[in-house]
């Protein structure tokens, strides 16, 4: 059987990409199994579950990133929750420190800095509100929690979460008027 | 785009007062129509300076080139805020929650013509196309709860092919294009991801792209019934989700069948590793399936069921070739997004001789499972699960149906055979074009997947491989001239090895 070639010759070049993408998963997924096999010879504080999760992060934001809605705004906030994730997991099971304070000022300085991004080029980006406005209801809702949960200067942390993330919501719904209601109608849609 | 400019610039200075007058208001009423944004509105009309250089260096006056690329055709898709979103349809829910990177389920249909493509007038039939089917011009987003289409206003844009068929789109950005328009030579391909729509909705994309190419290149083009019209506004129902007409019963159980023997072969690095066509003639292979008592979908799939035995992995066990029905046959529907569903015709591997020996049980086993009845169960079934994890989060229903069908989706199946029927164009369209071709991306298990049109007395049998193993298209190739049918083979070279 001959085959008549009726397609372009392909460079090796786009294949090469692939493969390189391919091979840097295999020190990634080596590392993934050895660590926890060496921390469980070892013994002593669970550190591997750390690192399995810094993996992940750079995983999911660098080798395998999402293949819908990938914006500066939906893999800003990703970052600063895959942040929040490894800060509170050290704390847990490495070197107990205050992570829910700590925590909670990495997502204020996070929800100020994706309002820039957003408001910034709100033309293009008034498309991208969905991760903006998944962190503002989560913020109003970890916030809320907060208030209630702690006291102090977390509690006061908490307080300024809240003002902050109901404001920008308030500020966003009045900039984007009709079109909120549009993007809200989309992605709460259960058609 | 930059140099088109400069060229379009210098040509216009050597031009009469006549010619600079008439394109000076030619580009003023498309600045009136065009509410793009500056970078995308600057290509745009790159795009018909371009047209106007192409023909105006080919002789054509400036009055037939004016009448050609008149501003009526852009319709009002470039002035207004795009607004519109669009649902995904039952069957398309899944392609965007299974897809990972390197996986996406995409579908390509190509268009032969007797002529090499003139890119300049493709782009332009692009951007006078798009208009008309508003739920290809979109980007797909994440909802909470599912994804969706939203509508994109942008200058879509074709491309020379320069890489391997199906290859995952990139849709990942603000205002991605779910689709692709390549050229080569004489081909023109339109590869789009499966969530947009199902084959019947592409195929109707290309047929108008290419009609209005053919105009464009100042063939008279006679409009019929068997092509919607460029200029008409988009019906409602051409985007509609279908699945949600029938009224059903939501009764029946999702089938899960048991994982089907698969071929041999070691699975390729780069998927799809080829691509074959077996050309044949259209009248010939009617005959030979008359001769077997039967029709040409269920010959081919006789085909399939022999070669996939030759190729299998196992000495024994089951070959269940997925074959998709177009509900369109059974409930009246317009759609361009998905209406179609599987069904499974599965043979025991000691049962699979010969095309005679297996004809009567595919006959028998496609007429009973391509019926209203078994459809309106299937249709059912469908709709209970997608009205189960209706209220699922999409974070949390992602993995889950990745892994799923990672671990479940394509091994039930040994292949798929997809039959796309008789395509009709108007004849003065027709008389251009030489053959079509289908194409379906590859899965995570299946080493071949076929896929079959007939357009001018050619039926296409597109076989999309996944391993370097060829006893299947061998197979299909030495049974076709077994019965006197020599096909002309053509593909791919072997990429990636």
């Amino acid at each position: 059987m001959d085959i008549k070639i009726i397609y372009p010759h392909i460079e090796n070049r786009a294949i090469n990409r692939k493969k390189l993408i391919k091979a840097l998963e295999v020190p990634i997924l080596f590392a993934a199994v050895i660590c926890p096999i060496i921390n469980i010879v070892l013994g002593g504080k669970a550190w591997s579950i750390i690192v399995l999760t810094a993996l992940y992060i750079v995983h999911t934001l660098v080798l395998s990133p999402d293949l819908v809605e990938y914006n500066r705004i939906s893999q800003f906030i990703k970052f600063i929750i895959c942040l929040c994730v490894l800060l509170v997991l050290i704390d847990l099971f490495v070197y107990p420190y205050p992570a829910i304070l700590a925590t909670s000022v990495i997502c204020c300085c996070g929800l100020i800095v994706s309002a820039a991004l957003f408001i910034t080029d709100l033309k293009r980006q008034k498309k991208n509100i969905f991760p903006m406005l998944l962190f503002l209801l989560f913020s109003v809702i970890r916030a809320a929690a907060g208030i209630i949960m702690t006291d102090g200067e977390v509690r006061a942390s908490f307080i300024f979460m809240e003002i902050l993330s109901i404001t920008l919501l308030i500020i966003f719904a009045i900039i984007l008027g009709k079109f909120f209601i549009r993007e809200l109608h989309c992605i709460f849609h259960i058609k | 785009m930059n140099n088109s400019i400069n060229f379009f610039d210098e040509y216009m200075k050597n031009q009469s007062v006549e010619v600079v007058n008439d394109l000076h208001n030619y580009f003023e009423k498309f600045d009136a129509h065009c509410m793009l944004k500056k970078s995308e509105k600057e290509k745009l009309r790159g795009d018909f300076e371009k047209a106007f250089l192409y023909y105006l260096d080919n002789g054509i006056s400036h009055k037939q080139a004016l009448e050609l690329l008149s501003i009526k055709y852009l319709g009002d898709f470039y002035e207004n805020a795009n607004e519109r979103w669009f649902t995904l349809d039952d069957a398309a829910k899944i392609y965007p929650l299974s897809m990972n990177r390197g996986r996406m389920s995409m579908g390509r249909m190509s268009v032969y013509l007797k002529e090499n493509v003139i890119p300049e007038l493709l782009q332009v039939s692009l951007n006078f196309t798009v208009k008309r089917f508003p739920s290809f011009a979109t980007t797909l987003k994440k909802g909470f709860f599912w994804h969706y289409l939203d509508m994109t206003r942008r200058r879509f844009c074709i491309e020379p092919e320069t890489d391997i068929p199906c290859q995952p789109i990139k849709i990942s950005g603000s205002n991605s294009q779910s689709f692709r328009i390549f050229y080569y030579k004489n081909r023109i391909s339109f590869e789009c991801f499966h969530a947009l729509s199902d084959g019947l909705g592409a195929i109707n994309f290309l047929k108008v792209l290419t009609a209005e190419y053919l105009r464009l290149t100042g063939k008279d083009i006679i409009l019929d019934e068997t092509l919607p019209n460029i200029n008409s506004t988009p019906l409602e129902e051409e985007f509609e989700n279908a699945f949600k007409k029938i009224n059903l019963p939501k009764t029946a159980v999702p089938a899960v069948n048991k994982p089907a023997v698969q071929m041999a072969g070691k699975l390729a690095a780069v998927k799809p590793c080829r691509i074959i066509h077996f050309k044949i003639n259209a009248e010939e292979l009617k005959n030979i399936s008359k001769k077997y008592h039967t029709t040409t979908t269920r010959y081919l799939l006789a085909l399939v069921f022999i070669a996939g035995k030759s190729a299998a992995a196992k000495p024994s066990g089951n070959i269940n070739i997925q074959v998709p029905v177009n509900l369109r046959k059974f409930y009246a529907s317009k759609t361009f997004l998905n209406f179609v569903l599987p069904c499974g015709i599965c043979l025991p591997m000691e049962e699979i001789r010969d095309v005679q020996s297996i004809i009567e049980k595919i006959n028998v086993q496609m007429k009973l499972k391509t019926s209203k009845n078994a459809m309106y169960e299937t249709l059912s079934a469908t709709e209970k699960l997608v009205d189960a994890v209706k209220y699922v989060p999409l974070m949390l229903k992602q993995p889950a149906a990745k892994i799923g069908y990672r671990f479940i989706g394509d091994r039930a199946f040994t292949s798929i055979l997809t039959d796309l029927g008789v395509i009709r164009m108007p004849a003065s369209a027709a008389e251009h074009i030489e053959s079509m071709d289908a194409i379906i991306g590859t899965a995570v298990t299946h080493r071949a997947r076929c896929a079959v049109i007939t357009f001018n007395n050619v039926t296409t049998m597109s076989i999309t491989k996944a391993t370097e193993n060829s006893v299947f298209e061998e197979k299909i190739y030495e049974l076709l001239c077994s019965d006197g049918i020599i096909p002309t083979v053509e593909g791919s070279e072997n990429y990636g090895y």
